[in-house]
């Protein structure tokens, strides 16, 4: 086996970094966009789309950006669930970009829930 | 019905996670002299058992809890709309490779559109995985290695908002260098 060199330490730390600020960053909160097939076609892209932009117009470094499959309630897609560290996750149906954009500046940021918008409280679970 | 073809890759790429892969090469060639368009996707994930890839184009197949299966069937119904087909080629712990092809020019073939998007979402949804995404053409070529764009840009980012700009942006110019989106 060939011996890690402190330049290859270097690269594993830099991909990691990376890797870190993707999947726990500072770890402030964590917003699940939900992809199964349904999702794709109800317009999950979109709603990711959207709240990436927002991510990246406010300057947010601390938030968690990730998806999921389908979660059993394809007729209430787009869904989109937020946690925000040390509170129980929110689950939104039908989101569409508008109520992403709120959803971010309310909930993600101001750490209000959008009441209009939100399913449940808790965490997801499957049929 | 999806509304593009870019959704099918989104989709596609999403099995290949599902499946538990570590690597996805996703390769798409636009070639309108030969009138051709192809997507592929190839994972590393475990497969499909034989019996489960016999009927994996049946909308009302599926490996996972729910009852519908229709991502491949929707993807076999836009390929044939426009005089293109899909192959699905899977061993039970060997990876998957998926092949569609698509009449170019047929007026029944939906747009590509949309890749920075999909990409994005891929990229920054699923960041442990390697994603290797090739885009051709008419003879132009962009490719995006996911690890070999972190490995550089992970460095310099500070955080969520700084490291999807940057992926934003190189995906964005690249494609705009090929005359695609």
């Amino acid at each position: 086996m060939t011996k890690l060199t402190i330049h290859d330490l270097a690269k594993i730390r830099d991909r990691t970094k990376a890797m870190t600020i993707l999947r726990e960053g500072a770890g402030r909160a964590k917003v699940t966009v939900h992809m199964g097939t349904c999702g794709i076609a109800a317009g999950a892209r979109a709603i990711m789309d959207e709240l990436l932009a927002d991510i990246e117009k406010r300057g947010l470094q601390d938030v968690v950006v990730t998806t999921s499959g389908c979660a059993g309630l394809c007729n209430q897609e787009p869904m989109v669930t937020v946690e925000i560290q040390g509170r129980p996750p929110v689950k939104y149906v039908r989101v569409t970009p508008e109520v992403m954009k709120t959803i971010v500046a309310d909930h993600v940021v101001g750490g209000t829930i959008v009441s209009a918008h939100a399913l449940a409280v808790g965490s997801e679970t499957m049929y | 019905m999806m509304e593009d073809l870019s959704f099918h890759v989104l989709d596609l790429a999403e099995n290949a996670v599902n499946a538990g892969a570590t690597r996805i090469i996703i390769l798409i060639n636009e070639n309108a002299a030969r009138d051709v368009l192809t997507i592929r996707v190839a994972d590393n994930g475990r497969g499909i058992p034989a019996d489960a890839a016999a009927k994996a184009f049946d909308p009302f197949f599926t490996t996972q809890r729910k009852r519908t299966g229709l991502g491949l069937a929707l993807l076999a119904q836009a390929a044939r709309q426009c005089g293109g087909e899909v192959a699905l080629a899977a061993r039970p712990g060997g990876g998957t490779r998926v092949a569609a092809r698509f009449g170019y020019r047929h007026i029944d073939r939906q747009p590509l559109t949309k890749m920075t998007e999909t990409m994005m979402m891929l990229l920054l949804g699923h960041p442990e995985i390697d994603f290797h995404y090739r885009h051709r053409r008419n003879g132009r070529s962009f490719s995006f290695v996911s690890h070999e764009f972190f490995l550089r840009s992970g460095r310099a980012s500070s955080g969520t908002a700084a490291l999807s700009g940057a992926v934003r942006r190189a995906l964005r110019s690249g494609l705009r260098r090929i005359g695609a989106s």
